[in-house]
């Protein structure tokens, strides 16, 4: 049987019942249309997050106290180890290092910042003056901590931007004194409003100096360091040398993890390629529930059209022709019907992004040729049973059926 | 040698409990280029002998050899074949496939013979159709669907898509039945003329008139051949 006339007669049957096939069509359009959609919406997820680690800082590096088992994912369980950083550590790799740009020892805590009346409770860093080379922080108002500052442990404090605003409403907040944690200490600077970066916000937050933090929160040793590579390309150099140092001076223990900003954004990515696959997985099933329609309707179709096979039959069709027959159909159900929802989802996805383009869920290539393919696939499966029904239908029956 | 041989053939249904006995040993030969009525009362096993000779379906026992070819030995793929090459069909109630044209119907069968033969050509296809349909004398109503045509003309479409490959044998199952008289007698000089040319005629037919136009008239009665006679 000729091809051209297995796709005429595929034609002829879908155009003999429009309403029916558009419907059937429908399910499957719906199907490929959430398969593509979802994945979409995955992979913008993804290239969300990657910009916003981009902005965190680039060239980022983090060492903290403690060995985790696995190499360089989200780090080691903060804070519960026996060996801590100290500032001695953190001077020897300023030192010694030649890799690095900046670098800066890190304590963390909460505190309770309190001007007269107002309080805020916000998130507390002790950091030094590289901190705002580090991670790309802009200081709006005033000047950030200065080396001599951290260095001699003056009680100075640089204000988010949206903490300034709580406690200092329209006030000018440069040279003022806040209290934190009943310390009291001036206020040098405010940083400019950055909004929230991955859940951490900079802009309610208090920043001391390292060396003031640590008396404030009673701690001889570092929450951790944070430092800057000089290139990107040298990021491994980096790592490898501030092991080396690190592990010089600990006796050749490794207590320690280091982790790059692109290591996390690579885990980051792990997780979110997953998320973009169960979510298609999810939407398959939508497919699963448009072939069952096809199916659904095939199997109609086959009892209608019973006479029909039983005619075909008697001239001369043998099983595989007829069971050729209703399988293009089938397919072909379901290749048009992927194909407009490939099409319209592909589309919709184009015109969110024109619309927001800070999140960018444009379709992907890579999803189109899967999307296709599975709705042929879908055809097959489900436009199987059916034509292998027709295709056992005895043609003396076929022909006395009315 | 005979076209068809047919050798004590029995076919038994089972209707309930009781086994009726459609064909019961029927002994027959018939040449090519014959005429043959098949005449009988209704249930006399007529149709269970036409859809045999049809190769639509196979003897319990006893053997039919058609073109010297036993049928019980064929697979489902060479019966289709048979069909297709050897065979046409002409059916009570036309059996024309419906939003088709007339000539898309008859190029039926030869959409098949492509899977045979491959230098069956689309062009060389719609010839032969239309060719068939001038041999029936409607060459004039190639693109009418089948709904547009009076039942003689239908059956004249279904004559044509059963002789367009140009079988040995045709076989028409009460091919006036659902037909007037006058497009009836017509519809029977048309196979006699075919029958003229070469082909073979086996037709079941209620009508003695009919019967008696054919050259041979073969009557069922009860599964078995009760009488065979030639028209002189």
């Amino acid at each position: 049987m000729p091809i051209r006339e297995i796709l005429l007669l595929a034609y002829e049957a879908l155009m003999s019942n429009k309403l029916r096939a558009g419907l059937t069509m429908l399910g499957m359009i719906i199907g490929v249309g959430a398969v593509v959609l979802l994945v979409s919406i995955g992979n913008g997820a993804k290239n969300y997050i990657t910009s916003e680690f981009e902005g965190l800082g680039s060239n980022l590096i983090m060492i903290q106290p403690g060995k985790t088992d696995s190499k360089g994912t989200m780090g080691p369980p903060m804070g519960n180890s026996k060996k801590k950083l100290s500032l001695a550590d953190l001077e020897a790799l300023e030192r010694q290092s030649f890799n690095l740009d900046a670098i800066t020892g890190l304590m963390f805590g909460t505190a309770a910042v309190t001007r007269t009346e107002a309080t805020s409770n916000v998130t507390l860093l002790g950091v030094n003056d590289q901190f705002i080379k580090i991670f790309n922080i802009k200081v709006g108002l005033g000047q950030f901590i200065s080396r001599e500052e951290d260095d001699s442990a003056r009680r100075v404090a640089v204000l988010g931007n949206k903490t300034a605003l709580n406690l200092f409403g329209d006030e000018a907040p440069i040279g003022q004194w806040v209290k934190i944690n009943q310390s009291e200490h001036r206020v040098i600077g405010v940083l400019a409003a950055s909004g929230q970066t991955l859940g951490f916000n900079m802009d309610d937050m208090v920043m001391i100096p390292t060396r003031t933090a640590m008396r404030l929160l009673n701690d001889d040793k570092l929450f951790g360091l944070r430092a800057k590579a000089k290139s990107k390309v040298g990021i491994d150099d980096a790592v490898d040398e501030i092991k080396a140092i690190l592990k010089k001076r600990q006796n050749g223990e490794e207590n320690f993890t280091v982790t790059t900003q692109l290591s996390m954004l690579q885990s980051m990515n792990t997780i979110l390629g997953m998320l973009t696959f169960v979510l298609g997985g999810i939407a398959m099933i939508s497919m699963i529930v448009g072939g069952i329609g096809i199916m659904n309707i095939m199997l109609v179709s086959v009892t209608e059209r019973t006479r029909e096979i039983g005619i075909r039959r008697a001239v001369g069709a043998r099983r595989v022709d007829v069971l050729k027959q209703f399988l293009f159909e089938a397919i072909t159900l379901s290749m048009i019907g992927g194909t407009l929802g490939l099409g319209g989802s592909t589309l919709l996805t184009y015109a969110v992004y024109w619309f927001v383009p800070s999140f960018d869920m444009r379709a992907p290539i890579w999803v189109l040729a899967p999307a296709f393919l599975m709705s042929l696939l879908t055809g097959v499966i489900f436009g199987v049973f059916p034509a292998r029904k027709a295709s056992k239908i005895e043609t003396i029956e076929a022909l006395r059926y009315e | 040698m005979a076209l068809i041989e047919v050798n004590n053939v029995t076919r038994h249904f089972k209707m309930g409990d009781e086994t009726v006995r459609a064909l019961d040993g029927v002994q027959l030969s018939i040449d090519e280029g014959e005429l043959v009525a098949i005449i009988g009362p209704s249930g006399c096993g007529k149709s269970t002998m036409m859809n045999f000779l049809g190769i639509l379906d196979v003897p319990d026992s006893g053997e039919y050899l058609l073109d010297g070819k036993d049928t019980k030995k064929m697979s489902d793929d060479e019966r289709a074949l048979y069909r297709n090459q050897k065979l046409g069909f002409v059916f009570q109630s036309f059996h024309l496939l419906p939003r088709m044209t007339a000539l898309r119907n008859v190029e039926l069968p030869l959409v098949y013979s492509a899977s045979y033969d491959k230098t069956h050509s689309l062009s060389k296809m719609k010839e032969m159709a239309i060719s068939a349909m001038q041999r029936v004398g409607l060459g004039d109503r190639l693109e009418h669907q089948p709904n547009e045509l009076s039942g003689g003309q239908r059956q004249r479409v279904a004559i044509a898509r059963a002789l367009v490959n140009n079988p040995k044998l045709l076989l028409a199952d009460e091919p006036t039945g659902n037909l007037d008289s006058k497009a009836g007698k017509e519809i029977i000089q048309l196979f006699q003329d075919l029958n003229r040319q070469g082909a073979t005629v086996i037709m079941v037919t209620h009508d003695p008139e009919i019967a008696q136009r054919a050259g041979r008239v073969i009557a069922f009665k009860d599964g078995k051949v009760v009488e065979d006679r030639a028209n002189s």
